[in-house]
């Protein structure tokens, strides 16, 4: 655990080698080198004891593997996205006073993309709630598979973000701001621990079919940070990464041949350069992109996988297919040191997404039975791998929904950020637990079970990566910035094992 | 457990204690606060006298030479004349010099032929290109606001422009920051000065906030903090919730900071929605700066035609004469004389109309007339006349238009007396549009004519619309002044047979003002009966003189002024730009924890108290336009005032950064005491002071810098200097740079022989891959290409959408788009290599290089290959190069099997990635 009372202060320190973030900035600005050198270039004795060492400008990696501040319990994350807000209410957070006032309109205070209003018509869930596993929790009837590793989830039950608005409720679940400009989480993590496979990209988004969601790359940008740390789009389908295939008809021995001319006139051009590694950390780049070449369509190929384990993700059934794929794309990712992945679950405008305006009964039906087998079938796969206690997984979108209808007809929900539910599991996380929870409707997250802002969920998987969150912080605009707020956030202490 | 700050522990040895840690050493100081370099006056210091003179080109050299001598180190011996003239072309205009631009510079023997060099490429146009793209980056340039919608800036690229313009003409930086703060509010604006202050229209914009308040001081933030990084090398944003200790800028400062630009209108529309408030961001002036602006004209133009009229009229009715609009031809006339009812009287008897809804009983022109306001407000009336026509009415309103002015499409506007029928038909009409502008458009193929802005100035005006069949010519007069004409087709009308008034014909375009004294003829009136309708005097000229007794020469003399004039039509230009509410800002409030919520003290404008010493601060009045408070020109006088050290610093300090690769101020945004401290901090205040003596003229500056023996050193370091000045600290050589995105771009462009060097202009969209595309939620309307074509314009001419860049650009650490960004990144990564080998950007270059290769040496391969290397290195091969090129080329064709285009073209690629041709020496 780290000392949230020492972290408090914001003073800048030394570092034990002496040296200050603003020396990071400095070398960051003048231009620093990035991925081939560093341990790469360490193990082919490249230059060890001279460039490197003589010139601190250019000798330095910024995915270099870093040490945690402390022990972690989770090496890797995967943070499942349903964008558009999925409904709490008729997913996980059972609320009896629904059913019992279906159609009835009431006082309530709510505040969505249609404004604030203080009356509405409650909606009625139109599932079925039941108890699951010992942990007895509940969960609808539109998630089959996934109640039955209720077990093996700890519930956040009272979530509230700062907009209800899709696009600064995006950035600030991803980035934690609802202003954009700021590294998303993904970016945050590689930032603080570095890569251990330098052959993957440390930080994977892989998008839903029908397109990004609002504001596209701004979700997995690195902001201010250098782009190193961007989240790298994967599909699962095509060329997995931009770029990644050869141009069509050249073959890899014409790739290879062409690198190895390459780097004969890279060669010669650096020898008449001595003390400059950012030739040879170039030169090594290319040999990198070039390894990639061949690991990532490695990691991507579901070709060898055991039709049982497909099968438990749904893969190769017409609804999960697309999205099984995509769970089982990260499980094999993480298995190859990739630190963050990111899946989205919808995509674009409307009802491509969770974002149920008008029927939400169709909406729901449709994304929730197109994920409820593939993340119920990456759970068990992770499980019985053993991998699921050192691998956080997120489920949740950017905000909930609410309790009343948004028109006069029709089950359609408006947006809420004043209390919805996520859920995470593995990593060291307290298994079959559920935290925080909201009013008897469901509309509002109540500070007396539990009340937790997004900056605290962003420090509770910070804190199982072994970071601190209030120490993890990097200099911009005058402020020592952090993904938590430069007021700095707890984990959510009751959620770790 | 340590709860240690998060850093990168670096491979390599200490930095020497040259970069200290400025927050100890501050606090040795008794007062640390006062006695911080940077708040001071310039020092004053003199170079010094260093041993090797010789050696010094300039005052710069003696800095540099005098610390490199106390630690008993070598230059690097000065870089050869290849290198040289790479570095400087790329320096300064961001593109390679050509073969022939290196052979020639090569060759000169003559003492001077540096300074031409860089005489030469300081005039280059692309000079504001590469240094505007400099200033574009710290101030967080793009084209949309970003979040959900991220819409489009309107006119933005217009900024652009003044800032590339505005360097090429080497305007004095005090000027360029006197026009980019407060543009609008100097006495002599013009449309250049007006569009630097677009500059504060840059930032995201969250077109949906969840706190309306919170949101618009948001945006007032990033004005403010962007405004003072930018110009004073300052962080104050820092202040914005709270003081921090040690931190000499308090949160007092940063609101009496703001106060200055309290006035500014906000971006967002007051009556919400998603849409920029247009009105409040874009104006239009005047193209011409020498041209008097279109409202004065316009008034003077309006005054002289009344002044005849009115003198007309008198001599009239001094003679006894009653004039009276043409008869001939009149097929219905609505005088608009109701007090209620729903019946517009025909006066002709034939062809009464139906008040659908409007206010009636107002004075009118003539009796009373008829006001339109609510939507549903409109009369409709017969079509009473055929395919030759003469409309004519009175209107006076005050309301600005639909559409906008530079579309004259007529049913895009407010209806006046309207015919449309929706779709292509041979219909016609008369409405407004945008800034009082009337319109009119007669049938199929469209045609459509408008008059200049301004006929929304509250007074009544005349507008006739005329048609001829026979001849197909159409007229619009206004005032008796023909406004435009144009000549449509010689169909039969197919218009609708009611006609509406007040609105457009398809139930919309409400009109919001008056008319009044509609009349139809079915023929074509001549200029004499419009202008006698208008100014209501005679409309037959030749009768009345006759009558006059004496006064003929007058009448004459009047009448043939009125026939002589033309509508004042200046061209104007709209632009994205601040303006104030009017000379009264609001109070500005200390905001406890920066929330709008928590409103504390009422605070004056005022300058960060560490720096008011440095110039006085001149008092805010009212600017002579009426429109604003003069308190960001006040505000911009003291920033540029000559005393004001921490401006000239951080634009020396700049300066310098960009040409070395590292500022004498490393955090070249930040010279306070959280920044890193100089390196030099004699050499920057004394650079500074010269730039004084320099008029400010930032061309001076950069060819002073460069005719140091400091710029021209070789990037390749000693094996002294490695070890003793490892991280070049002291200046002991070049640093040797990769070139940024654009750089990248433009010299693979370059090399292919594409490259479109077109300065200027709005933004182009050139393709992008499938695959980016779909990372935008509307994958398939986010990028709509602006032709193929223009994948050959320079990098900053490619449109800067906030969620989807360019991903060349992106890769090689294009700057962030939603902050200021002082410095590039420099990264190295992989993903690199693949885009240079794989994307289909490099691929299309290198094939176009390959044609490009024989179509110079048809069937030489060796000298295609001689070439090749030639123009991405700028130097003249060895053989030994060109023979490696050659036999890789003849291996793929031989062992891979590869055909002829496509061997050559794979080592164009080769050539295309060697760091040679990515880095400069």
């Amino acid at each position: 655990m780290a000392d949230f009372n020492q972290s408090q202060d914001r003073r800048p320190r030394d570092t034990s080698c002496g040296r200050t973030r603003r020396e990071f900035l400095w070398q960051t600005g003048g231009g620093f080198t990035g991925l081939a050198l560093g341990s790469m270039l360490a193990q082919d004795g490249f230059l060890a004891n001279q460039a490197v060492a003589a010139d601190g400008e250019s000798a330095f990696n910024p995915l270099q593997p870093k040490a945690p501040d402390f022990a972690p319990k989770a090496k890797r994350v995967i943070f499942l996205f349903m964008y558009g807000g999925p409904s709490h209410v008729d997913l996980f957070d059972y609320k009896p006073e629904l059913f019992k006032h279906d159609g009835k309109t009431i006082d309530v205070d709510t505040k969505g993309r249609s404004g604030q209003r203080n009356q509405g018509r409650v909606i009625g869930p139109k599932w079925k709630f039941k108890q699951y596993g010992e942990s007895g929790a509940h969960v609808s009837s539109l998630f089959p598979h996934l109640s039955t590793c209720v077990d093996d989830i700890a519930f956040v039950k009272g979530m509230y973000a700062e907009s209800p608005l899709h696009g600064s409720a995006m950035l600030m679940m991803n980035s934690g701001r609802i202003l954009a400009g700021s590294p998303a989480i993904g970016s945050w993590v590689n930032y603080g621990l570095g890569s251990v496979n330098e052959n993957l990209p440390g930080f994977v988004v892989m998008l839903d079919k029908t397109g990004g969601p609002i504001s596209g790359a701004k979700n997995w940008s690195s902001g201010f940070m250098p782009a190193t740390y961007a989240g790298t789009v994967l599909r699962g389908k095509g060329d997995p990464i931009l770029d990644l295939e050869n141009p069509e008809g050249r073959s890899r021995s014409v790739q290879r041949k062409l690198l190895d001319r390459l780097k004969k006139y890279n060669e010669r051009h650096a020898d008449l350069r001595t003390g400059n590694p950012d030739l040879q950390a170039r030169i090594h780049g290319y040999e990198l992109a070039y390894r990639m070449q061949s690991t990532a369509p490695e990691a991507v190929n579901l070709e060898n996988e055991n039709p049982k384990v497909k099968e438990l993700y749904g893969i190769g059934e017409g609804r999960t297919d697309d999205f099984g794929r995509k769970c089982l794309l990260a499980r094999r990712l993480v298995e190859r040191g990739v630190r963050f992945v990111q899946i989205y679950s919808g995509g674009a405008h409307n009802d491509a997404n969770w974002d149920a305006h008008g029927d939400l009964v169709k909406n729901h039906e449709y994304h929730c039975g197109n994920t409820d087998k593939p993340i119920a079938g990456l759970l068990k796969d992770l499980k019985q791998r053993g991998m699921l206690d050192d691998t956080l997984v997120v489920w949740g979108g950017e905000f909930g929904r609410q309790p009343v209808a948004e028109y006069a007809e029709g089950t359609g929900r408006d947006h809420n950020s004043s209390g919805f539910t996520m859920w995470m599991a593995g990593g060291g996380i307290k298994a079959g637990t559920t935290v925080g929870g909201t009013d008897e409707l469901g509309n509002k997250a109540v500070p007396e079970i539990g009340r937790y802002h997004v900056n605290r969920l962003h420090a509770t998987i910070l804190n199982q990566l072994g970071l601190d969150p209030n120490a993890l912080s990097y200099f911009h605009g005058g402020l020592d910035q952090r993904l938590v707020g430069v007021e700095g956030a707890k984990p959510i202490m009751e959620l770790l094992a | 457990m340590t709860g240690s700050i998060k850093v990168f522990s670096l491979l390599t040895l200490g930095l020497t204690g040259l970069i200290g840690f400025a927050g100890q050493a501050a606090s040795e100081n008794e007062d640390p606060i006062d006695d911080y370099w940077a708040w001071q006056q310039l020092s004053g210091d003199e170079p010094p006298t260093v041993g090797r003179e010789s050696w010094c080109r300039n005052g710069i050299d003696n800095f540099i030479m005098a610390r490199l001598e106390a630690k008993n180190l070598e230059p690097a011996p000065e870089a050869g004349s290849e290198a040289l003239i790479r570095r400087a072309s790329f320096d300064l205009t961001g593109l390679p010099p050509t073969p022939d631009e290196v052979m020639a510079f090569v060759t000169d023997e003559q003492p001077d032929a540096w300074n031409r060099l860089i005489d030469r490429l300081l005039d280059s146009p692309h000079y504001g290109e590469r240094w505007g793209r400099h200033w574009l980056d710290i101030v967080r340039y793009a084209e949309t606001n970003g979040f959900e919608r991220d819409s489009a800036k309107p006119e933005v690229w217009r900024y652009r422009d003044w800032v590339v313009s505005s360097l090429n003409d080497d305007k004095p930086y005090d000027r360029f920051l006197l026009e980019q703060i407060a543009g609008d509010e100097l006495a002599d604006r013009t449309a250049e000065t007006v569009t630097a202050t677009g500059m504060h229209r840059l930032a995201i914009w969250d077109d949906e906030p969840t706190d309306v308040p919170q949101a618009l001081a948001d945006d007032l933030d990033s004005i403010v903090d962007t405004t003072v990084r930018a110009t004073l090398g300052i962080s104050i944003g820092c202040a914005r919730c709270h003081d921090h200790k040690g931190d000499p800028i308090t949160q007092d400062d940063y609101y009496r900071v703001t106060a200055f630009f309290k006035g500014i209108k906000p971006y967002r529309n007051p009556t919400g929605g998603t849409h920029i408030a247009t009105n409040n961001v874009v104006r239009q002036m005047a193209r011409d700066a020498d041209s008097e602006p279109h409202d004065v004209l316009f008034s003077r133009f309006n005054a002289e035609r009344e002044e005849h009229a009115a003198a007309i009229r008198s001599l009239e009715f001094r003679n006894g004469i009653q004039s009276a609009p043409a008869s001939d031809g009149l097929v219905a006339h609505y005088a608009f004389d109701e007090t209620e009812g729903d019946v517009a009287t025909d006066s002709t008897g034939e062809h009464d109309g139906r008040i659908a809804s409007a206010t009636l009983g107002e004075d009118g022109v003539i009796g009373r007339g008829i006001r339109f306001g609510r939507h549903e407000d409109h009369v409709t009336i017969d079509r009473s006349v055929g395919d030759d026509f003469t409309v004519s009415f009175f209107f006076k309103t005050d309301a600005q238009g639909p559409g906008n002015d530079r579309d004259p499409r007529w049913f895009m506007g407010a209806g006046l007396v309207d015919g449309e029928i929706s779709g292509v038909h041979n219909d016609f009409g008369v409405s407004m549009i945008g800034n009082g502008l009337v319109a009119a458009g007669v049938g199929r193929p469209e045609q459509f004519i408008a008059s200049p802005p301004g006929y929304n100035d509250g007074k009544w005006h005349h507008a006739a619309l005329t048609r001829s069949r026979e001849t197909g010519e159409f007229a619009l007069h206004v005032d008796g002044v023909k406004a435009a004409s144009g000549t449509g087709n010689k169909d039969r009308l197919d218009a609708p047979a009611r006609l509406t008034i007040g609105r457009m014909q398809p139930d919309n375009g409400a009109f919001n003002g008056m008319i009044d004294e509609v009349r139809l003829y079915d023929r074509v009136l001549d200029d004499d009966e419009i202008r006698g309708m208008a100014g209501r005097f005679s409309t037959d000229p030749s009768a009345i003189m006759e009558r006059l007794a004496g006064s003929e020469s007058q009448y004459e003399s009047h009448l043939s002024a009125l026939r002589e004039m033309t509508i004042p039509r200046t061209e104007m230009v709209a632009l994205l730009s601040l303006q104030e509410d009017g000379p009264d800002p609001p109070d500005t409030h200390v905001l406890i924890r920066g929330s709008v919520h928590g409103k504390a003290d009422r605070v004056e404008p005022g300058v960060p108290g560490v720096l008011a010493h440095l110039a006085p601060l001149p008092e805010a009045t009212p600017t002579v336009h009426g429109d604003s408070s003069g308190r960001r020109l006040a505000f911009a006088r003291w920033v540029t005032d000559p005393n004001n050290a921490a401006t000239t610093r951080t634009i020396a300090n700049r300066i310098w950064h960009h040409h070395f690769g590292r500022g004498i101020v490393p955090t070249t945004n930040d010279f306070g005491a959280l920044g890193l401290p100089p390196s030099h901090p004699e050499l920057l205040d004394w650079l500074a002071g010269r730039f004084i003596e320099m008029d400010w003229s930032l061309k001076a500056l950069h060819k002073f810098i460069m005719n140091s023996s400091t710029y021209r050193m070789s990037s390749v370091p000693s094996s002294d200097a490695l070890a003793r000045d490892p991280s070049n600290l002291l200046r002991s050589r070049f640093k040797l740079r990769r070139l940024d995105a654009e750089e990248i771009r433009d010299s693979l462009l370059v090399a292919s022989g594409e490259i479109d060097l077109e300065v200027g202009g709005p933004s182009v969209r050139p393709p992008l891959p499938r695959e980016v595309l779909e990372t935008s939620s509307r994958p398939d309307q986010v990028w709509p290409v602006t032709s193929p074509r223009d994948v050959g314009r320079r990098s900053i001419y490619i449109s800067t959408k906030r969620s989807l860049l360019d991903p060349m650009l992106t890769v090689f650490d294009f700057a962030d788009t939603d902050n200021p960004c002082p410095e590039r990144f420099s990264t190295t990564q992989p993903t690199q290599a693949l885009s240079m080998l794989n994307s289909d950007f490099t691929n299309d270059r290198s094939d176009a290089f390959a044609s490009r290769l024989k179509r110079e040496f048809p069937d030489a391969l060796h000298a295609q290959v001689r070439r090749g290397l030639h123009l991405v290195t700028g130097r003249i091969p060895d053989t030994i190069e060109v023979e490696d090129g050659v036999a890789f080329i003849r291996e793929l064709r031989e062992v891979d099997g590869l055909d002829d285009d496509t061997s050559l073209a794979s080592f164009c690629l080769v050539a295309m990635n060697l760091n040679e041709f990515l880095y400069v020496d």
